[in-house]
């Protein structure tokens, strides 16, 4: 009997949070800046004063690192942590430079370089430093916080990253052609937000309803 | 001066309208807390006992500029505002405490393989591991090593002087440090750099690498060289060679005809040991110098014959050990060991002396990153100097703000 009140009661706590049904779409463009910027905060050289490195890697560049995520603000929505989010540090540069991962994450850091990185964050509530790490061995850090997490190395002042945590599953890394497009969308209202790397997230709100195809498009200004 | 930086700046205007151009820059304010041993100066500790108490200012400020031109050519730029001579600098100041340097100006021609590099213009002076100190934001102790700071009996103008610090306090010089006084040199550079593997370089500067003055030429050039391996990602080899004239004519020395045979050279070997949260490094100097020896009671030289060594040697070596404290995220503790000895010579009274006196310095240091722009540094050190009284401790709590 007591196993029945409790299946009850565990079937109602899942009925509680049940989402709203529909099937709503939003999709749109971003369009960013296409020079990056020409003045900014650095020391100019490695700590050791060699030449510092940069790589090519499209994952590496603002624009393949923007960010669109719907908010629910009518309904909760459950969040389960990802499996298999991880950085990698190649060339002295983290790819992807801006990682979106669900709140309660681990994610996995890789150095696939020949020497050491490091990579610490100062940002509260995910402070952490994972010391020098040699060239394989991936590191798990789990994150316990939503917001922008800031990712530096030790030894390679020029590197940055980030970890965007979000408190949604409705997320999308945007395009190369700067399109997005979010599906399976319960109807509600919903703050939608784009992070470009570096700049202020831009937020809107929307609402969707029975079906709906939304388009949105949002303009990154440096 | 004026002028320079105008052009400087006109320069800088210049090249930022090129399609590749690039502006860096930082600064560091600090708002320290200092209590130092009586007899603490600039060219001991690299502080000045006048620098007690509570001080808010700007320790230093650089802009890089580097503008590229097409794929082979670039010019590189850096000013740097700099505190002088580590003195009391209060809210309300003159400029005068501050330097503004150029460290950089140089055009850069970089090879089709860009491991081949050659820079001409103003460079860093390339021996040993001055640009991991060079700002400050990037001292873990605050203070320097001694081969870096600590000034010894040889002067660039009067050669060997027993006692030089106390002898020629008010009007001539304080020595030299073995090297880096300016930290900055001029002449033309070639590099073959394999980043985070192996490098080398061979530099013709126009002075040698531990002295103030500035010019594009001079008859003191300097040939300096260095290469640095990785045989292991955890472990960083270097080794460094300077070799260049050493005097400088000055109305004092005009006894000496001929100052082409006095030299200083310099070889330096480092290393750097990470594993995990600890970080082991050091660096070893030796100097050389052939120079004259000046008897100060007399006034004058000492004749040649007189000189059974004309050459003196000094060693300085600093070890460091890091730790970061892994349940303390942005924590570190580092201490330094830092001796700096010199061999025996012949006074003027004819007794064998060591021809300065020998220095031990430990230092430990605490820091902790608040965040980007936050630094608390604190360290404490103790010197002593062979056969001297010396209070040369030195306790500072530094909150560091940096942009
Ligand atoms: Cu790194």
């Amino acid at each position: 009997m007591r196993y029945l009140i409790l299946l009850f009661f565990l079937a109602g706590i899942s009925f509680g949070i049940a989402q709203p049904s529909g099937n709503n779409q939003v999709f749109g463009t971003v369009s960013y800046p296409h020079s990056s910027k020409k003045i900014k905060r650095g020391s100019g050289y490695n700590k050791d004063g060699t030449r510092m490195m940069h790589s090519d890697d499209p994952m590496a560049h603002p624009s393949n690192n923007i960010i669109v995520s719907l908010h629910p603000q009518s309904f909760e929505v459950e969040v389960k942590p990802m499996r298999d989010a991880s950085i990698t540090q190649k060339e002295q540069t983290f790819l992807p430079k801006v990682l979106p991962v669900t709140k309660g994450t681990t994610v996995y850091f890789l150095n696939e370089d020949e020497f050491f990185h490091n990579i610490y964050s100062l940002t509260p509530g995910s402070r952490f430093n994972i010391g020098r790490r040699p060239p394989g061995n991936p590191y798990p850090i789990q994150i316990k916080r939503t917001g922008l997490i800031t990712l530096s190395c030790d030894i390679h002042p020029h590197m940055s990253g980030t970890i965007l945590s979000l408190d949604t599953p409705y997320f999308e890394r945007v395009d190369s052609e700067g399109r997005y497009k979010i599906t399976s969308l319960p109807d509600g209202k919903y703050e939608m937000r784009v992070y470009y790397p570096d700049e202020k997230i831009q937020r809107r709100n929307i609402q969707i309803n029975n079906g709906q195809l939304l388009e949105q498009h949002f303009e990154i200004k440096p | 001066m004026k002028r320079l930086m105008a052009f400087l700046f006109s320069l800088l205007c210049s090249i930022a309208a090129s399609a590749q151009f690039e502006l860096q820059w930082n600064a560091d304010v600090h708002l320290e807390l200092t209590t130092v041993g009586s007899d603490s100066d600039y060219f001991y500790n690299e502080i000045s006992r006048r620098h007690r108490g509570l001080n808010f200012d700007l320790a230093q400020a650089n802009a890089m500029a580097t503008a590229k031109f097409g794929k082979n050519w670039a010019l590189n730029t850096q000013v740097q505002i700099e505190r002088k001579y580590g003195l009391r600098a209060g809210l309300f100041r003159e400029f005068d405490f501050y330097d503004v340097l150029i460290p950089r100006l140089n055009i850069e021609w970089t090879a089709n393989n860009p491991a081949w590099k050659i820079l001409a213009g103003r460079v860093i002076t390339p021996f040993g591991k001055f640009y991991a100190q060079q700002n400050f934001t990037e001292r873990d102790l605050l203070q320097t090593p001694l081969a870096y700071s600590y000034y010894t009996n040889v002067s660039e103008t009067v050669g060997l002087v027993d006692s030089l610090g106390e002898v020629y306090r008010e009007n001539r010089d304080w020595g030299t440090p073995l090297l880096y006084r300016l930290g900055y040199t001029n002449g033309v550079q070639w590099m073959y750099q394999l980043p985070e593997r192996f490098s080398c370089s061979v530099s013709l500067t126009s002075l040698p690498p531990n002295v103030t003055d500035d010019q594009l030429f001079s008859s003191r050039w300097a040939v300096m060289s260095r290469v640095t391996y990785k045989p292991a990602y955890f472990l960083d080899l270097g080794a460094s060679f300077s070799y260049s004239p050493f005097l400088k004519r000055a109305e004092w020395n005009t006894e000496l005809e001929d100052l082409s045979g006095f030299y200083q050279t310099l070889a330096g070997f480092d290393f750097q040991l990470g594993l995990g949260y600890f970080e082991w490094s050091g660096e070893v100097i030796g100097a050389w110098y052939k120079v004259p020896v000046f008897k100060v009671e007399e006034d004058i030289y000492a004749p040649e014959e007189d000189n059974p060594i004309d050459q003196i040697f000094s060693i300085a070596a600093y070890t460091d050990l890091k730790y970061e404290f892994p349940f303390l995220p942005g924590a570190y503790a580092v201490y330094r060991f830092d001796v700096l000895d010199f061999n025996k010579t012949i006074n003027a009274e004819e007794e064998e002396i060591n021809w300065d006196d020998r220095v031990v310095r430990h230092a430990l240091g605490f820091g902790y990153k608040v965040n980007a722009y936050w630094d608390i540094k604190c360290a404490v050190a103790t010197q002593e100097v062979a056969g001297r009284d010396w209070d040369l401790s030195m306790f500072r709590l530094m909150n560091s703000f940096h942009w």
